[in-house]
């Protein structure tokens, strides 16, 4: 669904409270953005192939600003081959370059993400394919075409979720922090959730750590 | 995102601002910075690899722990070690050891640190090799307040770093509008209502810096390194 869309879902779904007229479109579109982030995050956990892309790096390179999460998946081509990945802690780095039982070779590389770039053991692997979750598109300031990225049965959570929003928006000002702390506490385990749910369902059936 | 356009989402998103005219945006870059460190914490415990980087150095036997300077001209630390790699390191790198713990393992003949196995100590600023050591450093560095409106807060990049995920985008902007709604409440409401809050207020306060202590960080969420076995020996 597009950002009009969804904005007039959201306006509509509040319309009988009075002072919603005087909220800027703007603002809204930003209730809607979070929320469906909010709803990809959910969707990630279930579905996580519906968000995953794909980009070729070379060792060293910065990982692209979409990026929302590792993937746990990564792979480059050698003599035909496509070649995995193992991805490494960095409290195994050492082991890996050193011990001559648990080499990072060639045939059995590892990578890891110090300093939010691409790393791979051994060093220099180049175009390597490398799986992750990206971040929902912008809707904020965007066109209204703008498509939120989402699945068509997820409308009504984001602007439901945008709805939210935006009631706190009027609260009473003595007392909104108190929801917002809700809120913010509330965005902050749906977050932990992503992590841990990307993680678990990632490492559940691959050995993909040495 | 920017630190200017988080000033600005906090603004829209605070409608007693319009009414009021109470708030500068000096005010709302101290909340923010204030909210990047209760989201660090967060974050540095669920993406700790976000956070890593590294510092390599010649055969030393002290070394002053990096302090670097990133492109927009903010101090990033080091705030844990993570690991060491070595370049005489027999098994790849030198042992971190508890910080009572150094004369003891190098008076023992059998634990000693020698060329092949060294040991390093974290003492303060620095940290001393025994004997001298030249390797890697890897570590989870943390930043201090963010003064330019231009830096990348969210998305990372060419020659840049994010100082935060993007994914905690909302918890940063709620985190701010919390504090600058308790901060009016109080500034609103008569006497009964500003004690009221006050209390709430340092309820809060409390709850904040119980969930973001380091105490919290290191004890629960953040992998201690597997080289360092006599510390763990140490904490059974």
């Amino acid at each position: 669904m597009n950002l009009g869309d969804l904005r007039d879902n959201t306006l509509s779904n509040i319309v009988n409270f009075d002072p919603l007229s005087k909220l800027p479109p703007q603002v809204v579109d930003q209730f809607i953005e979070y929320a469906a982030r909010d709803v990809a995050r959910a969707y990630i956990l279930q579905n996580e192939a519906l968000f995953r892309k794909t980009v070729v790096l070379n060792d060293g390179d910065p990982l692209p600003t979409d990026w929302y999460g590792f993937a746990y998946r990564a792979y480059y081509t050698l003599n035909g081959n496509r070649i995995p990945f193992f991805w490494t802690k960095i409290q195994k780095v050492a082991r890996l370059l050193t011990s001559k039982y648990n080499l990072a070779t060639a045939t059995r590389p590892g990578l890891h993400l110090c300093n939010q770039i691409l790393n791979t053991l051994p060093a220099g692997i180049q175009a390597v394919t490398l799986s992750y979750y990206q971040r929902p598109p912008a809707l904020f300031g965007q066109a209204d075409s703008t498509d939120d990225g989402l699945p068509p049965n997820a409308s009504p959570y984001v602007w439901r979720g945008a709805a939210v929003r935006a009631a706190a928006f009027f609260m009473d000002p003595n007392n909104a922090w108190k929801n917002d702390e809700k809120l913010r506490q509330e965005n902050l385990d749906s977050v932990k959730r992503y992590y841990a749910g990307v993680f678990e369902k990632n490492t559940k059936d691959v050995r993909n750590d040495t | 995102m920017t630190q200017g356009d988080m000033i600005l989402q906090v603004f829209e998103r605070l409608r007693e601002v319009v009414d009021t005219e109470r708030l500068n945006d000096g005010t709302v870059r101290q909340v923010l910075n204030a909210a990047y460190q209760d989201i660090y914490a967060e974050a540095v415990a669920v993406n700790p690899e976000w956070y890593t980087t590294s510092h390599t150095f010649g055969s030393t036997a002290l070394l002053a722990l990096p302090s670097v300077t990133d492109a927009k001209g903010t101090v990033m630390g080091c705030y844990n070690i993570l690991a060491y790699t070595g370049t005489n390191g027999a098994f790849g790198g030198a042992r971190v050891l508890d910080h009572r713990t150094p004369e003891r393992v190098n008076l023992n003949y059998r634990q000693k640190g020698v060329t092949g196995d060294p040991v390093a100590v974290w003492t303060g600023a620095n940290i001393e090799h025994t004997p001298a050591f030249g390797g890697t450093l890897w570590y989870l560095w943390n930043f201090g307040e963010v003064t330019d409106d231009t830096a990348e807060i969210t998305n990372p990049g060419a020659s840049r770093l994010a100082y935060i995920p993007s994914v905690f985008e909302e918890a940063i902007i709620m985190s701010a509008m919390t504090q600058l709604r308790m901060r009016f409440a109080n500034a609103q409401g008569d006497t009964t209502v500003a004690e009221e809050n006050l209390k709430n207020l340092t309820t809060a306060l409390n709850m904040i810096e119980m969930q973001s202590s380091p105490d919290a960080i290191y004890a629960a969420d953040v992998q201690r390194p597997s080289i360092l076995p006599n510390q763990d020996q140490q904490q059974q």
